[in-house]
């Protein structure tokens, strides 16, 4: 009797597996952009970190996946390109521009970055890791972005070409309580830089695509690889922190295509709470 | 778990197998260990990655109870961290594997972690192999139920390990298979086999990438048949895979297909196989975001020998599920003793050979790349071959007994290898390389014995020549002695012709092995089955130890 009942159960059971569940998708494949929050409310802004290397053949793809993302989410997405580790490495005769900084390599480092292109959104684990292959980054960006913004950040630029320092201040206000320490870390990127980077592109059949622009390429850092804190405590809300500092451009950067990115981020995680990015020009 | 911990130690009360009169009498423990640590000297000569940890160690532990019909089961494993060349998300100490199944009848209801394959994994396999660094276990229910005899029903939902968590995927699927001459009665002693099975499977994953209107759920069908008359057996399989945008094949929503055919015949002395096979964009996985070897649903079974010797397995070949057709035939025969090759006790000649191209593609209109993403991505004849050959294999081995106390084996193969596809990067080109290879082993008095390697492996491309020697000394049961020296003569760079010379012992006495070595690695990609895993180089002292019980 109980054999029966076995039976019955499995009979279900398999049942139910021998429907199987499929959705078959039409034309379009694709979702047209967002159009963001345009009120001037400060809404969620989310950070990639995209790791890559100029003789990395796989992270053209990549570069282009974060640049359908920008293209989708606007200026709620922010991308850092850290060129770090093996694939950034300079070799003649092509590979000579050194792309690799000393918080871009920290941060590899402590991420344990081993193979590009990866990134890191939000420095927030999802299904278990920190790191993200490109196909992986949308679906965590569109989670990070339903969530409330917990911060708002301000970033005020004064750049004088003629000695081609850089002062700025970021203001930081807690829109709620935040439990624990908080960090505010910055950095300058330059963006659009050519120079030759390794592809599995067919049109390139040599694998060097020659005039290659590396997009928002990590500089330098601000205040440190990981920042400063703003509270070691945590903040209430409506708390405001203004940091300063300064800074003197590489003659070789083009001011033009430069930009600040800071965020603020949690001691506990590292979790990213709010990020901000504000061109020089 | 404490459960299975007391359980665990009642049967030990009970002292283990077959034991009269414990507490749970006929209990039975098995399991086994593996250690493999690794201490990292530095080697910039050949591009050894430093290691901070200087000593790195994988290990894991498998234990098992049965009673009765009732299994039960663990796998602890650690990763202080993981070896080069394993991924590091394998990291720290866990219990990733456990399971509790019992068989009643003919019902068998697995709870937990489970290992299982649909016919030849077209459609779903999960497996380990530690070699690889592949782990894709279930962690679900199962349930297996034959009804009559011949007929097995599977049925399976769960989801997919992912180093010490789980895939986002919920993996459900269904396998029937009869076998026709067990089943019915009237064809019990029909020479004619027959055997038939189905399976269908399907994947959930919540979509959340905002750029694609994506399937949350995958379905995928597979039939087989399988026929066999005496020395005659027959076989093929045909899976179907609906819409699968992923990044395995960059976002295109064409459905995915495969098809494998194999024949084997033998007859005294003779042997014959044959098998093909055509893939077109079947990478199934957990998660569509995935890639490398990580939550693999099924298995695309390769068509290409695997080598074992270390160059003629230099460049392996690795399944390409985005698109690809082969064949393979390996003819052997027997010589017969007292021949002009055969000698005085006989010998084995091999031939094989193999291919795999590109499929068929074109673009769906003109306007469009071939695989542009966020389209049906292209269009394909499922007959005509593509324009690009990923690799080639020709191979031959002759081995026989030269004397009582002398045996050898000697080939050669070309291999024909497109490394721009098969380790994808577009600007490395096809590689030729011949392969040579004698294996000698001598017997000597007291149970010793020398065995003695010679490789070459010459190509114009790639890393350029490469000679191997390898000299081992065993004294049997127990001992085992070796030095091996690869030299890539023919580098074109003079300062990277590189000696990776390598010392080891090796101790066995019953289940238990130690072994330790020291040397370089050269490196490499490691392949079992058509998956594969790179090997960085490396220089250092190699430890391993394996038991079982």
């Amino acid at each position: 009797m109980i054999f029966k009942k076995i039976n019955l159960i499995f009979a279900a059971f398999l049942a139910v597996l021998l429907f199987p569940a499929c959705d078959i998708i039409e034309e379009p494949y694709m979702t047209g952009p967002g159009n963001g929050n345009q009120n001037g409310e400060v809404v969620r802004k989310v950070l990639l970190e995209e790791f890559t290397g100029h003789q990395c053949p796989n992270c053209p793809e990549g570069a282009q996946e974060a640049a359908d993302l920008k293209a989708f989410f606007g200026d709620q997405l922010i991308i850092m390109s850290i060129h770090a580790g093996f694939f950034a490495r300079t070799t003649a005769p092509h590979f000579l521009a050194d792309y690799r900084t000393t918080a871009g390599n920290e941060i590899n480092s402590y991420f344990g970055i081993s193979y590009n292109p990866v990134g890191m959104v939000n420095r927030t684990e999802f299904s278990g890791s920190h790191i993200l292959s490109p196909s992986a980054w949308g679906g965590a960006i569109s989670q990070v972005l339903e969530q409330e913004p917990q911060a708002g950040i301000e970033i005020t630029l004064n750049y004088q070409s003629h000695n081609r320092q850089l002062n700025l201040s970021i203001k930081t206000t807690a829109l709620e309580n935040i439990q624990g320490p908080i960090y505010l870390a910055a950095f300058l990127l330059e963006d659009n830089i050519m120079s030759p980077q390794q592809t599995n592109n067919p049109d390139y059949p040599n694998g060097i695509q020659e005039n290659y622009y590396h997009k928002h390429v990590l500089r330098t850092d601000i205040n440190g690889a990981w920042g400063e804190a703003l509270s070691e405590t945590g903040a209430e809300a409506n708390q405001v922190f203004i940091k300063s500092y300064s800074i003197t451009l590489d003659q070789a950067w083009k001011e033009t295509f430069c930009s600040v990115v800071a965020f603020v981020y949690s001691g506990t995680n590292l979790e990213v709470i709010q990020a901000e990015q504000k061109k020089l020009y | 778990m404490f459960f299975a911990l007391s359980l665990f130690i009642q049967a030990i009360a009970a002292r283990g197998q077959d034991q009269s009169g414990g507490l749970l009498q006929g209990a039975r423990v098995w399991g086994n260990f593996q250690l493999d640590a690794q201490y990292y000297l530095p080697d910039s000569l050949i591009d050894a990655p430093k290691v901070d940890e200087k000593i790195r160690m994988n290990a894991f532990a498998n234990l098992n109870f049965s009673w009765q019909g009732f299994t039960m089961g663990m796998r602890y494993e650690s990763y202080q961290n993981a070896l080069l060349g394993y991924d590091p998300r394998y990291r720290g100490n866990g219990i990733p594997y456990r399971f509790a199944s019992y068989q009643q009848e003919n019902l068998e209801v697995t709870l937990g972690n489970f290992y299982e394959q649909f016919g030849n994994g077209m459609i779903f396999r999960s497996y380990v192999d530690h070699s690889l660094g592949v782990d894709n276990a279930m962690d679900g229910i199962r349930l297996i139920y034959r009804p009559f005899d011949g007929i097995t029903l599977k049925g399976l939902i769960g989801q997919q390990r992912f180093f010490f968590d789980k895939g986002p995927g919920i993996v459900r699927g269904f396998d029937a298979e009869i076998n026709l001459n067990q089943t019915f009665s009237s064809l019990a002693e029909n020479p004619n086999q027959f055997m038939l099975g189905g399976s269908v499977l399907s994947k959930y994953q919540r979509d959340q990438n905002p750029l694609f209107n994506l399937p949350e759920n995958v379905a995928a069908f597979a039939g087989r048949l399988n026929y066999l008359r005496g020395a005659l057996n027959l076989g093929a399989e045909f899976g179907y895979k609906v819409n699968d945008p992923s990044a395995d094949n960059n976002f295109i929503y064409k459905d995915g297909n495969a098809l494998t055919m194999t024949g084997s015949w033998a007859a005294e002395g003779f042997g014959l196989i044959i098998a093909a096979k055509r893939i077109d964009n079947m990478s199934f996985r957990s998660d569509r975001t995935a890639g490398g070897n990580d939550l693999n649903i099924n298995y695309l079974p390769p068509t290409t020998r695997q080598h074992l010797y270390s160059l003629s397995g230099m460049y392996p070949y690795a399944t390409q599920p985005r698109g690809e057709i082969g064949l393979m035939s390996e003819l052997t025969l027997k010589l017969p003793r007292e021949s002009f090759f055969g000698g005085p006790s006989g010998a084995t000649l091999t031939l094989n050979y193999s291919v795999a191209n590109s499929i068929h593609k074109a673009p769906l209109n003109d306007t469009l790349a071939i695989g542009q993403r966020g389209t049906k991505g292209y269009t394909s004849d499922f007959l005509r071959i593509g324009d690009t050959l990923y690799f080639q294999d020709f191979n031959i081995e002759y081995s026989r007994r030269f004397s009582r106390n002398l045996r050898g084996l000697i080939s050669y193969a070309y291999i024909t290898y497109n490394q721009g596809v098969i380790e994808g990067h577009v600007e490395k080109g096809m590689v030729y390389a011949h392969i040579a290879i004698a294996d000698f082993t001598h017997r000597l008095p007291n149970r010793r014995s020398l065995r003695w390697e010679l490789q070459h492996l010459a190509t114009k491309q790639d890393k350029g020549n490469w000679a191997m020697a390898l000299v081992e000394y065993n004294i049997a049961p127990n001992w085992s002695f070796s030095v091996s020296d690869q030299y890539n003569y023919g580098h074109s760079e003079k300062d990277l012709r590189l000696h990776y010379l390598t010392f080891g012992a090796a101790y066995s006495r019953n289940a238990n092995r130690l072994s330790l070595s020291y040397g370089r690695q050269r490196e490499g990609i490691i392949c079992v089955g058509g998956v594969c895993r790179q090997v960085p180089a490396s220089n250092g002292f190699m430890l391993s130890v394996s038991s079982s019980f």
